[in-house]
């Protein structure tokens, strides 16, 4: 019962992440400009900081998109299947061009680096993540033909 | 697979059915139907002595190793 609450709470955060990106996606622009006013950047960041957000927008939707099947299968009982194999390997694909887009950006914005690092580290956890999945679903297919 | 399963060789020798022989097992006939066709990956001991005992037979009358490239 305690694991169950517990993906449905990870679940729930996906939610909330996704409600979150969404109302930032609306505000881009003027957090952007409160973030500047904030830490005295030159104005002429403001459009390459608000052009980092939207390229990267989509991947992050597609991220927490893959996240939210993932756990709807897990909840449904369904963990070592190849589909989730499939949405692991997407949510590194996506973090990965993520990271590239970080990277790019971190020479008109240095701070990018930090963010370019830990989303590098993400697409290594998630990659770990997605070989031991893959190798489960190995050993699941193996235990179901054992007769 | 090196391994070839002769179990419908045995169970005709023994006149007896798919359903019956999964029910004398105590395999599902889903299970008794991948081993038959060679999916399976592995078989317990226990599933063997049980088919060995119900078709009176050895593991080898079930049980035959072919090169692979021995298609004949």
């Amino acid at each position: 019962m305690k694991k169950d609450r517990s993906t449905l709470t990870s679940l729930i955060c996906v939610i909330l992440f996704g409600v979150a990106l969404l109302a930032i996606a609306f505000t881009a622009p003027m957090l952007t400009r409160m973030f500047m006013d904030f830490f005295n950047r030159p104005e002429t960041v403001f459009v390459p900081i608000v052009a980092t957000f939207y390229s990267i927008f989509p991947f992050a939707a597609a991220v927490l998109g893959c996240l939210g099947v993932l756990l709807t299968n897990i909840i449904g009982g369904k963990v070592f299947i190849r589909q989730n194999v499939a949405l692991l390997r997407a949510i590194s694909i996506f973090l990965f061009i993520a990271t590239l887009i970080f990277f790019v950006s971190s020479f008109y914005m240095p701070s990018f680096w930090l963010l370019t690092v830990c989303a590098a580290f993400m697409v290594l956890i998630v990659r770990v993540v997605k070989n031991c999945f893959a190798a489960a679903v190995i050993l699941k297919d193996e235990n179901e033909l054992t007769i | 697979m090196a391994i070839r399963i002769n179990l419908d060789v045995e169970m005709a020798k023994n006149k007896i059915s798919s359903g019956t022989l999964a029910e004398k097992i105590g395999i599902t006939q889903a299970n008794l139907s991948i081993l038959k066709t060679g999916k399976a990956k592995a078989i317990r001991f226990s599933t063997l002595e049980a088919i060995c005992e119900v078709l009176g037979c050895q593991p080898g009358n079930i049980l035959e190793y072919v090169k692979e490239n021995d298609n004949g």
